[in-house]
């Protein structure tokens, strides 16, 4: 009997031959796995997954406005760590803070008008409540934080993003030093300023990069606040810049244009803030300077809200608004 | 006997195992998005163009022109699109890795007579005028966005007569709108017409269901006579039905065009 030439030890020879698909473009490309970190949505649920962060210990940690579980711990492979947080009705920006060797989280509240640090574990060290001495705010209601970032120093800049649109500075300790931006369409004022981020690439020059969500556009600020530059990324909107070695990597929520709304992708720029890659969306092209309209080609992201690159390159993608999804991750090739 | 079959589980159970399903995505799992379709105008005067894209590498667009559905059968499409052909021009995505998209459509239509003079016996509401009353007769159409200012939103009854002095034959009536569903933007529920002062047809129109995409609908009403004066009476959904998180509230009725052929 032919067992050999059963088509199963055929089969095992073609197996590297795989049929699965590889979104990007040039120098970061990736597989899908869209059964990463799938929880039991009776015992883990989330809503939105709005924001994730990889600690010390390479942990991949994901914020949720979901008030059973609003932190949930993975391992790289997605299998749950740990959870915590019932308190955070309105989480949304999630940033990890190193000192002196240990972890700290800084988690955005829009609904509890908030900053909050807690332990890596969850218990609260410091609130930041709404600016009121600035005079740009008449109620907390007013202010909407999105995004936090922090220096080497432990200053820390948070975005209002949903609320006025300031970008305010902090020491260490939560006191005010300064803020600046404001809503509107002026070169130092931003339309949804939805995420901010610390870039020291340039070690001799470190500046602020935020995000005008709704204008599809970045934008370079010091850290004393004075406008700096803007890079234009036509079509798409982006949520926060996470900065990964000398790449910067968006979410982006939707294509500006698309007939649904559920039209996100992702996207990187290089070191020097060009478009090389954008995962679930037509190729990154310019003419000129000049980088012609993004938009999603494949209907496998929904909206996109954050991502974070570990340490091996790969990157973990956190959706809003998505049916109540796990992250997706996307493995480089 | 027994042997036999022992022996076929055991080599079908290592077809099982050999055949160990990847953990990514694989080929013709997830669709590609629609492509984008563009034209030079809605309203055929001369001709129009129709443009249609998705920006990606091994991509093939294919279409039809008579309402169909495209399949991988349909035309190839290569090249903008010249025509002076009203009707339904339907674009799909294709690719060897990708499942197809869903279809784009766009209708393009005959320029119709426009009426001498228009009378509201209504008004828009006031957030939604337009660019006037004369909005709806204007051989211009509006894009998806309900902000556009070719759209003319009511919340209430829309009722107007067109007078046509040199009294046309006309064939046929339509009333183009949008169906933005999410946006409690719905069809109208009743549509009365009254020809010359006498006659009048009206049609009912079946209410919209959860399922269907948003996108630029429309109404055809049979006239076939010469027409003076049409009055034109349109009824939005009084009543958002039970799977809308607005039930029982009232519907928006946004129209960008009437014409008249």
């Amino acid at each position: 009997m032919g067992l050999l030439t059963y088509p199963a030890y055929s089969r095992a020879f073609s197996l590297s031959a795989s049929n699965d698909v590889i979104i990007g473009h040039n120098s970061h490309r990736y597989k899908v796995d869209l059964n990463w970190g799938n929880l039991d949505p009776l015992q883990t649920p989330v809503q939105d997954c709005h924001e994730m962060a990889q600690d010390s210990k390479g942990r991949i940690v994901l914020l949720t406005n979901h008030t059973k579980n609003n932190v949930i711990v993975y391992d790289k492979s997605g299998k749950l760590l740990e959870t915590w947080g019932t308190e955070y009705p309105g989480a949304h920006g999630l940033t990890l803070v190193k000192e002196n060797g240990t972890d700290f989280l800084l988690i955005s509240d829009y609904e509890r008008h908030q900053i909050i640090k807690t332990t890596i574990d969850g218990k609260v060290v410091m609130t930041i409540d709404y600016p009121e001495e600035t005079g740009k705010y008449k109620t907390k209601e007013e202010f909407k934080p999105t995004e936090t970032t922090v220096t080497e120093n432990g200053d820390i800049y948070v975005a209002d993003g949903y609320g006025n649109q300031h970008i305010l500075h902090y020491n260490h300790k939560g006191e005010l030093l300064n803020y600046f931006g404001g809503r509107g369409t002026d070169n130092g004022q931003f339309l949804n300023a939805h995420g901010i981020c610390y870039d020291n690439r340039d070690s001799n020059n470190p500046s602020l990069l935020v995000s005008a969500r709704e204008m599809n556009v970045l934008k370079r600020f010091s850290l004393n606040g004075e406008f700096l530059e803007s890079i234009a990324v036509p079509g798409a909107l982006i949520c926060r810049p996470v900065i990964h070695k000398n790449d910067i990597y968006f979410a982006v929520l939707r294509s500006k244009s698309a007939a649904q709304s559920d039209s996100g992708f992702i996207l990187i720029m290089n070191e020097n803030n060009e478009v090389v890659s954008c995962p679930g969306a037509t190729g990154p092209s310019y003419e000129g300077n000049e980088l012609q309209e993004l938009y999603q080609t494949i209907r496998l992201f929904r909206h996109p809200h954050d991502v974070c690159i570990d340490n091996d390159e790969n990157m973990y993608v956190a959706q809003w608004n998505s049916g109540q999804t796990y992250p997706i991750k996307l493995v480089r090739v | 006997m027994r042997t036999a079959l022992i022996f076929s589980l055991l080599v079908a159970c290592l077809g099982c195992s050999e055949k160990k399903e990847s953990t990514f995505v694989q080929e013709q799992a997830i669709p590609l998005t629609q492509p984008r379709i563009q034209t030079t105008n809605q309203m055929i005067d001369s001709t129009v163009t129709i443009t249609a894209d998705l920006r990606m590498e091994g991509v093939e667009l294919r279409y039809t022109s008579d309402g169909s559905e495209p399949t991988m059968a349909s035309s190839l499409y290569y090249a903008p699109i010249v025509t002076d052909h009203p009707g339904t021009y339907s674009f799909r995505a294709f690719h060897p890795h990708w499942k197809p998209s869903e279809t784009a459509s766009i209708t393009v239509y005959e320029k119709g007579h426009i009426p001498t003079r228009t009378a509201w016996q209504t008004q828009a509401n006031a957030q939604y005028p337009g660019m006037g009353t004369g909005t709806l007769v204007n051989n211009t159409k509006a894009s998806l966005s309900f902000r556009d200012k070719q759209w003319v939103g009511f919340d209430t009854i829309a009722s107007a007569t067109a007078y046509f002095e040199n009294k046309p034959f006309i064939k046929k009536m339509t009333v183009s709108y949008l169906f933005d569903t999410k946006s409690w933007i719905f069809p109208p529920e009743k549509v009365m017409v009254s020809i010359n002062e006498k006659d009048t047809i009206t049609m009912d129109i079946p209410l919209a269901s959860e399922t269907d995409p948003a996108g630029l609908r429309d109404i055809g009403i049979s006239i076939n006579q010469e027409v003076s004066s049409i009055k034109i009476q349109l009824y939005p959904t009084a009543q958002l039905p039970e799977w809308h998180p607005g039930k029982g509230n009232k519907a928006w009725l946004f129209m960008d065009e009437w014409i008249f052929n």
